[in-house]
């Protein structure tokens, strides 16, 4: 539960909701939680909302990492 | 700052050196203890210091009487829409996954969509989480409540973190001289958030060399005898948190007096959905009874771990009866639990 993911936002829909995408998945999230979002950022993704925006650097960090935690216990 | 095992080890050691007694360290993240299990990274610590997994994962903490008021309102025939790590954890009355008809749900949003699908059909989320789960179920709690979605309601077993650190902080048993805080529940509450602890804490990530680099940063702390906050983990951290989330958390819920598994009542403890919000909130709704205290099946020790008091190693169940496999307590049975993360890492040490 305490798992959230960087993705990046591909596209804005109506009713503060958007189209965010990593390694090929795509997901439709909220936006409800965010002051404020734009095509391109990086947000942090928890049970279907995007909680934070974070840099595209520290993003990219962060799924590597999220990654290897996730890999190594086959899920 | 980034080092090889042998600089940690030495690095580690100086920051402890002018620090006479035992150290007792804790974090309280699910994700904290797969990270710090998986790296095998207590190896690398100072013989006087011990890094211990409290009580960071809300599945685990996640109380009986709560799995089973799920149970009852599934057993009601309403539909209930329950994360998958939840369908496990033993009630008095059993597991969620014995129950046929629940929704399996991702985001709470599936549970909303179904329930404006259905608008004959009662609807219950059933969550558990921190503050970012609390912060979704807030803004879901909004969607219903701006829709006037009157066959929806949310059973809640929100938690608040902070008040359970207080807690840990002043207990004598646990003898905790410091903390690793949770990055996620910072990027809700802010580094702010987790300021006035007595004791001190660092806010870390998931990054091993980000975890060492905090622990380092602990240790210095506490020779010093300095409290304080640090946040190591500023790309995610804001000082002030998600004000937006925030919001919503206090708009919906107050904190109240609840359990916390392996805890007991925890004052403050949980996020309750507030009285003007009754028609949304289930266990008002139905008039759902809560039972307090522990129904720890025998020998299960999970609310020692919890608190610190015992390593998953210790438990005699550990390992023996007690596997992923057929889990007896929450901290196996959630992916993110102590004993969950001590068994998957157990061959992996250094």
């Amino acid at each position: 539960m305490c798992i959230a993911f960087p993705m990046k936002v591909k596209e804005l829909l109506p009713d503060r909701h958007g189209i965010v995408e990593n390694a090929g998945v795509e997901r439709r999230v909220s936006l409800r939680l965010l002051e404020q979002c734009g095509l391109g950022d990086y947000v942090l993704v928890h049970a279907g909302y995007a909680i934070e925006k974070l840099s595209e650097e520290s993003a990219l960090e962060n799924i590597r990492i999220m990654n290897e935690l996730q890999d190594s216990l086959g899920r | 700052m980034k080092a090889t095992v042998t600089a940690w080890t030495q690095i580690l050691a100086r920051a402890a050196a002018d620090i006479s007694h035992p150290v007792n360290l804790m974090e309280v993240c699910g994700s904290h203890s797969m990270a710090v299990a998986r790296s095998g990274l207590r190896a690398l610590l100072p013989p006087n210091v011990k890094l211990l997994s409290g009580p960071g994962c809300p599945v685990c903490v996640s109380s009986a009487s709560f799995i089973d008021q799920a149970i009852q309102l599934s057993r009601r025939g309403v539909k209930t829409a329950v994360f998958g790590d939840l369908l496990k954890i033993p009630g008095k009355l059993g597991k969620l996954r014995d129950e046929s008809g629940l929704l399996v749900i991702y985001s709470p949003e599936e549970a909303l969509d179904f329930a404006r699908g259905n608008p004959r059909t009662e609807t219950v989320l059933a969550a558990v989480g921190f503050e970012p789960t609390a912060a979704v179920g807030a803004a879901v709690l909004d969607a219903a409540v701006q829709e006037n979605l009157a066959n929806f309601s949310i059973l809640s077993d929100f938690k608040h973190l902070r008040p359970v650190l207080d807690e840990l902080a002043s207990d004598p048993k646990t003898a905790l001289n410091g903390f690793l805080l949770p990055g996620h529940v910072g990027s809700i509450i802010g580094a702010t958030g987790y300021e006035g602890l007595s004791l001190p804490g660092v806010i870390a990530g998931f990054d091993p060399q980000n975890i060492l680099h905090s622990l380092k940063l602990l240790l210095e702390m506490i020779a010093r005898g300095e409290c304080s906050v640090i946040n190591n983990y500023p790309q995610l951290v804001a000082d002030h948190g998600n004000r937006t989330a925030l919001n919503m958390i206090g708009r919906y819920f107050t904190a109240a007096d609840g359990e916390w598994r392996g805890l007991g009542s925890v004052p403050g403890g949980c996020w309750r959905i507030r009285p003007e919000y009754a028609a949304f909130d289930a266990a008002r709704k139905y008039s759902l009874e809560s039972e307090t205290g522990d129904s720890a099946p025998a020998g299960c020790r999970c609310g020692d771990i919890l608190r610190g008091y015992l390593a998953p190693e210790q438990c005699p169940l550990f390992d023996t009866v007690c596997t992923p496999e057929h889990p007896v307590g929450s901290c196996m049975v959630s992916n993110e639990g102590a004993c969950a993360a001590a068994y998957h890492y157990r061959q992996v040490a250094i």
